[in-house]
């Protein structure tokens, strides 16, 4: 039996552990060569934390002298530890990040930078050049891609079918995009529950950065936006005529979330990065037929672009800068970790890893359409402005005010604009 | 030794004794709650988001928060639902207290089972349960549907949301209603008796004898079950997904100063928020007790 007096010493040597850690580490900086514990924190679910552990398993009969502790959190509640960790310059020794937050991370001195290391320790000569700069700020690369995204126009292949409409083809344009959305609400009303040809797709920040770019604009040019009031609020005027009768109601996306209307087949389309389709997929219950179209546009340009995706950085307070870069370097090339995660964490960077996922399923979707997109596809995004993240939840927030009806586009937009004008300042 | 100086000497040791046995309490007042309060008003005249010092920018966090459209959106929302949830919980507490106070088979059962929702309502799977029951498709929607409103689930509905957490907090009348308890208690059976024999109806006994008479406990409950209110938080943040959705109507105060502080890393600002929240708890609670001499009878006062 446990009594008082065990719990109370065991609380004791929970409390004192860290203490004791602490105090054996010393100031110095490992030469490499000791043994070493590292601390690596990540966002992801579940499935993303088996595949984590898999690897760093085998990453740790590889180097018998580091052991890698990991923790892991869903996107915002991981963003919330790491800057109260970063206030008090206690940073894990390697950190997923993310374009969103790295202009935030580097400028402040949270991270190492790597570029000394890009020759020796960190080998990034497999990930092709476009591709690794998306990891810098400023003059000074801070973080490197594991993987790449693309954004997608998925369609249910089986819900359409169920209801009579033509799927579509590539490229169309947003008009012809529009009428596929009223054919398939039109047969879809008499269904209950009513099936929709998509929710309000205008409320995703990042199908309106794709339309800028498609009209030639880029969306952000340093922490400025690069784009007006009368363009978001023509954007969000785009669907105005639908929102009535034609697009999925937003109460009823609200009361599904976290899941997507889409994946329980209940809109026959949906825009998202395309890794997220194993998600799609994994919600569906088996139900629906997905597949993936590029973007439509109205003009010769696609807007795609790649997305450096799950970046890795070392924080400028590790003891172990040389087994976190040896971690890392594990991470982007080893052919092994690469079969482990597949494209979950988007197509990966270096074509060792690529080579290595087996051709099938979601993979092999993913890999077939970043192939194809590949020779349309315009530069790759660099690290965001700063307060980004802010910036793209608002925009989610108000239009969804706008589908309520509690605001009109024009009124959404102002005070979008002047929103970010407080959240881009720095 | 004199008696006196020993008398001193005995009293000295006892207060040393009395702060030993305080210190655990003290140590945290100070460390954990009073130090980060300080800490915060200073903050709230900065512009800190973590990663660089705070920097002093005076009072730009009051005057900005003053111009916030969502800040007072927020404040409408919560003001709302203290309006609200306040006066419908006390009014279960005390209808649900007045049943319970008789004599009768299993009361202690009855009690405890009225009880057990306010011990576990506040927690995060009881929000989540919530959800579920009130979303579409949900049993609330469905018993709605039976009886032919279609309402197409609480959670996604602006209009219904806010209700829905008004259920949230009434359903947790337990704590109050243990208190009304004690307090019916307390009242004389022979002003009823009186009551009675002079043929006053059950209404006007309640009016006229209960309510004065546990005024006291009704004031209690109601300072306690408003400030409580004002922090609304966990619940509101489960079921809008953490912000404040449907179309911002469950934009709590305390859910906005949640995210401009660790969303938005404006810790500066959100310390502002907090302060100002604080004061006008502060405030109201000031009224309330001064209103109080006026509708508040203690035992065997005059008035």
């Amino acid at each position: 039996m446990v009594n008082r007096r065990h719990l109370l010493m065991l609380g004791a040597l929970g409390a004192a552990a860290p203490l004791l850690t602490a105090c054996g580490g010393g100031d110095d900086v490992d030469d490499g060569t000791g043994n070493a514990t590292l601390n690596f924190a990540f966002w992801g679910n579940d499935d993303r934390a088996n595949k984590y552990k898999q690897a760093i398993d085998l990453f740790q009969t590889q180097n018998p002298t580091i052991k890698v502790q990991t923790s892991f959190a869903a996107w915002d509640v991981y963003w919330q530890q790491r800057s109260t960790e970063a206030a008090s310059s206690s940073l894990p020794d390697v950190v997923q990040m993310d374009l969103a937050y790295l202009a935030k991370y580097a400028r402040t001195n949270q991270l190492l930078k790597l570029d000394e290391h890009l020759t020796g320790d960190l080998n990034v000569s497999g990930i092709d050049q476009s591709i690794l700069p998306a990891g810098k700020y400023e003059d000074g690369t801070f973080a490197i891609p594991t993987g790449t995204n693309a954004f997608t126009l998925n369609y249910n292949a089986a819900l359409l079918k169920e209801l009579g409409v033509a799927e579509p083809k590539s490229p169309m344009t947003w008009a012809q995009y529009q009428q596929l959305i009223k054919d398939a609400s039109a047969k879809g009303a008499g269904k209950s529950p009513k099936v929709f040809g998509s929710g309000d797709y205008t409320g995703v920040f990042w199908i309106f950065l794709h339309y800028l770019r498609q009209q030639g604009k880029e969306p952000f040019s340093g922490n400025k936006l690069n784009f007006t009031e009368a363009d978001l609020t023509a954007w969000w005027e785009s669907t105005t005529p639908m929102r009535a009768s034609e697009l999925i109601p937003a109460k009823d996306v609200v009361a599904l979330k976290p899941v997507s209307p889409f994946a329980k087949s209940l809109t026959a389309s949906e825009f998202t990065w395309d890794n997220q389709i194993a998600g799609i997929i994994g919600d569906s219950g088996g139900k629906g037929e997905f597949k993936q179209l590029t973007l439509p546009t109205d003009t010769s340009t696609s807007g795609l672009f790649y997305k450096a995706s799950m970046l890795l950085s070392v924080s400028q307070n590790t003891k172990f800068p040389k087994q976190s870069l040896k971690l890392i370097d594990f991470l982007i090339n080893s052919p092994e970790a690469g079969k482990i995660f597949g494209t979950s964490k988007g197509l990966p960077v270096t074509k060792a890893q690529r080579d290595a996922i087996e051709q099938a399923g979601t993979d092999a979707a993913v890999l077939a359409y970043e192939e194809s997109i590949k020779s349309s596809v315009g530069a790759s995004q660099g690290a965001l402005p700063e307060g980004f993240g802010t910036i793209e939840t608002d925009f989610l927030n108000i239009s969804e005010e706008i589908n309520y009806g509690k605001a009109t586009p024009a009124d959404a937009a102002k005070r979008w604009f002047a929103n970010a004008a407080d959240a881009l300042e720095q | 030794m004199t008696a006196p100086t020993l008398v001193k000497a005995r009293r000295r040791r006892e207060t040393a004794a009395g702060y030993t046995f305080l210190s655990p309490w003290l140590l945290g007042f100070f460390l954990l709650t009073a130090g980060p309060m300080v800490a915060s008003l200073y903050l709230s005249f900065t512009d800190y988001d973590l990663f660089s010092d705070p920097e002093w920018i005076g009072v730009e966090n009051y005057t900005k928060l003053f111009a916030d459209e969502r800040f007072r959106h927020s404040v409408t929302v919560t003001l709302g639902y203290v309006l609200l949830a306040t006066p419908l919980k006390l009014a279960a507490a005390l209808g649900v207290a007045v049943l319970l106070n008789g004599r009768r088979k299993g009361q202690g059962f009855y009690r405890s089972a009225f009880y057990a929702p306010s011990l576990i309502g506040a927690s995060v799977s009881i929000a989540i349960v919530w959800k579920a029951l009130f979303g579409t498709e949900g049993a609330v929607d469905e018993i709605g549907q039976f009886f032919g409103w279609n309402s197409g689930g609480w959670v996604g509905n602006p209009s219904l949301s806010m209700p829905m957490l008004v259920l949230l907090s009434v359903w947790q009348f337990g704590a109050p209603m243990v208190i009304f308890l004690a307090g019916l208690k307390q009242v004389p059976a022979e002003l009823h008796e009186a009551a009675l024999v002079d043929g006053a109806s059950r209404a006007r006994r309640f009016w006229s004898i209960t309510l004065p008479m546990i005024s006291p406990v009704l004031f209690f409950n109601l300072i306690l079950e408003t400030i409580h209110a004002f922090q609304i938080f966990n619940s509101a943040y489960v079921i809008s997904g953490g912000n404040g959705s449907p179309a911002g109507s469950t934009l709590f105060y305390t859910l906005y100063l949640y995210m401009r502080g660790f969303a938005d890393l404006k810790m500066g600002y959100a310390s502002a928020m907090a302060w100002l929240l604080a004061i006008a708890v502060a405030v109201l609670t000031l009224i309330m007790f001064r209103s109080s001499k006026s509708w508040v009878h203690y035992g065997g006062d005059q008035s």
